[in-house]
């Protein structure tokens, strides 16, 4: 995978092999790993009772929170679509859909973490010992964070 | 449950209503000078750290939020880190509250603290 930024202020992601794709496809369904303990509620829960938040803002929250999954999670599927029975392909990341993108593997990686508890930092021999589901979520993850650290270099103001 | 034990010496199956009103009207001014004076306190906003926000990423956040300069908001950004949260605003209520919610949208872990003073 090739990931270049645009002269319209955007990405251009070049897939190079159908794993690339399986990584792309797999960022909705990461963050939605924890979805028994919702990241607005889990958000709320640093809140007190008095303010309401449950009621007044979880909801407003989810539906954001929802939002950018589908966005990114349509994005995906119309380009993989477009690439037919091909592996190669390309998708584009418009710079009005940066945010929603960042927001999306924030989610992705919130719930990763949250699940398998990867922790701060790790040494190399330490997620080579991880058992391989949690070795693959660790690598997406990490592919995750490249991704937005591109995101904020090239798209988001 | 003061208004039963007030009540109880009369009859205590039957609360007397004047009490009661009077019990109600009491806890009414309770609440609303509660009400008014949390309104008129100030109160902290605060980031926490976490294993997955970007530095970069809170750092914008900071500068979007709160229109900080990047000087400042970096500066922020390294006490959350560093320290594990940072008071990043301090005012009345309700602003709190919005922008609670605008770092909660961005995925930030943040609450509200009523200041000690």
């Amino acid at each position: 995978m090739k990931i270049v930024p645009t002269l319209e202020g955007g990405l251009r992601i070049e897939i190079e092999t159908a794993t690339d794709w399986l990584v792309l496809e797999q960022i909705a369904p990461d963050a939605l790993k924890m979805e028994q303990e919702s990241l607005p509620s889990r958000l709320s829960a640093l809140m007190d009772e008095a303010s309401e938040w449950d009621e007044m803002v979880v909801p407003e929250l989810s539906d954001l929170f929802h939002e950018q999954l589908c966005c990114v999670r349509e994005i995906v599927q119309e380009a993989r679509k477009g690439s037919g029975e091909s592996s190669l392909g390309h998708l584009s990341i418009s710079q009005e859909d940066g945010d929603r993108w960042y927001g999306a593997l924030n989610q992705a990686r919130i719930a990763l973490e949250g699940y398998y508890r990867f922790g701060p930092s790790q040494e190399v021999e330490e997620v080579e010992s991880f058992p391989a589901p949690k070795r693959s979520a660790f690598i997406r993850s990490q592919f995750y964070s490249a991704l937005q650290s591109v995101l904020l270099e090239h798209v988001i103001e | 449950m003061r208004a039963i034990h007030t009540c109880s010496g009369s009859n205590p199956k039957a609360p007397d209503m004047n009490t009661l009103y009077g019990t109600s009207a009491t806890t009414l001014t309770e609440e609303e000078t509660r009400t008014s004076t949390e309104l008129a306190s100030r109160w902290n906003v605060l980031v926490f750290d976490d294993p997955v926000n970007l530095m970069e990423y809170v750092t914008k956040v900071l500068q979007k939020v709160f229109a900080y300069p990047r000087e400042q908001a970096e500066e922020l950004m390294m006490t959350v880190h560093t320290a594990g949260k940072a008071l990043v605003w301090t005012g009345a209520r309700e602003p709190a509250e919005l922008y609670v919610q605008q770092l909660h949208g961005f995925q930030l872990q943040a609450s509200l603290e009523k200041t000690s003073l």
